[in-house]
């Protein structure tokens, strides 16, 4: 079976996110991680992000009250065009 | 004379209309710009036009949906135009990450992933942790954020992503590789690093 690189590795691992690795594929990565601590870190670290992403907003997002008039302003303006 | 007086009034009721859905829904519509990868600006621009073209179409909406369904459909087909735009206007296949990997694919020695020495389960609830992955997200540039936020944020499939921003699949998985690993490496900078002192 062909080896593959790390930024290969990187590759299937956000594919096999998505559960379209081949299992060809899966096996080179399985091979790849058991030999390779760097792309373990990584995909340790690829898990951490998404987890964290699922978690946003961090802040209470809102638009201030003179934005809103600001924005009611131009509205009406442009309906004229 | 009353026809216009009848249209001067209906205006007006239209008007007041507009001005108390501005008020009621502006801020979640800018909410979900922001969670789209926008900056402050752009999320207001986008909800501003939003506004705009529901004014233009509102004899076209039938109450068939809530106003806020209706304005949000506005909203999202303003973001894919804007992410459409952005991959199609971007230097999609230059960036710092090739640097990363060496000419053999392995990583570069300055870009060796760090061991993880944060408990997982406390930095994803880690405000600090957020507010750092976020501004790292700022840093990817449009095309990357444009893959990056339909995937994560709003949970599409590869397939759709393609689709709505005519990208082969290859162009695809190559922009959210690149997103990635440079998300990585800026969390490590500004994160992992924090948590070794």
């Amino acid at each position: 079976m062909k080896s593959i690189s790390c930024k290969e590795a990187v590759r299937f691992i956000l594919v096999k996110e998505e559960g379209k690795l081949s299992v060809g594929r899966q096996l080179s990565l399985w091979r790849h991680l058991a030999i390779c601590s760097l792309c373990r870190i990584f995909s340790l670290q690829n898990n951490l992000m998404n987890e964290a992403i699922k978690q946003w907003p961090a802040k209470p997002l809102a638009l201030t009250e003179i934005e809103k008039e600001e924005m009611i302003r131009k509205i009406m303006e442009e309906r004229s065009r | 004379m009353k026809i216009l007086m009848a249209h001067a009034v209906s205006e007006t009721a239209k008007e007041e209309q507009f001005r108390s859905w501005v008020r009621l829904y502006s801020d979640t519509l800018f909410r979900h710009a922001i969670l789209r990868g926008f900056d402050h600006d752009t999320a207001r621009d986008l909800t501003q036009d939003t506004f705009i073209s529901a004014w233009r179409s509102m004899h076209n909406f039938e109450g068939k949906t809530s106003v806020k369904n209706w304005l949000f459909v506005i909203l999202r087909n303003k973001i894919t135009d804007h992410y459409r735009k952005a991959v199609n206007h971007s230097a999609v296949f230059i960036s710092d990450y090739d640097v990363q990997f060496d000419e053999g694919g392995h990583w570069a020695k300055a870009f060796y992933p760090r061991e993880l020495i944060v408990n997982p389960a406390e930095a994803v609830d880690h405000a600090e942790f957020n507010g750092i992955l976020q501004r790292c997200s700022d840093k990817l540039n449009q095309a990357q954020k444009a893959v990056f936020f339909m995937k994560y944020v709003d949970d599409l499939d590869s397939d759709d992503i393609c689709v709505q921003l005519s990208i082969t699949p290859n162009n695809y998985w190559t922009l959210l590789h690149r997103a990635k690993v440079q998300l990585r490496a800026c969390l490590e900078k500004n994160w992992f690093l924090i948590q070794r002192i």
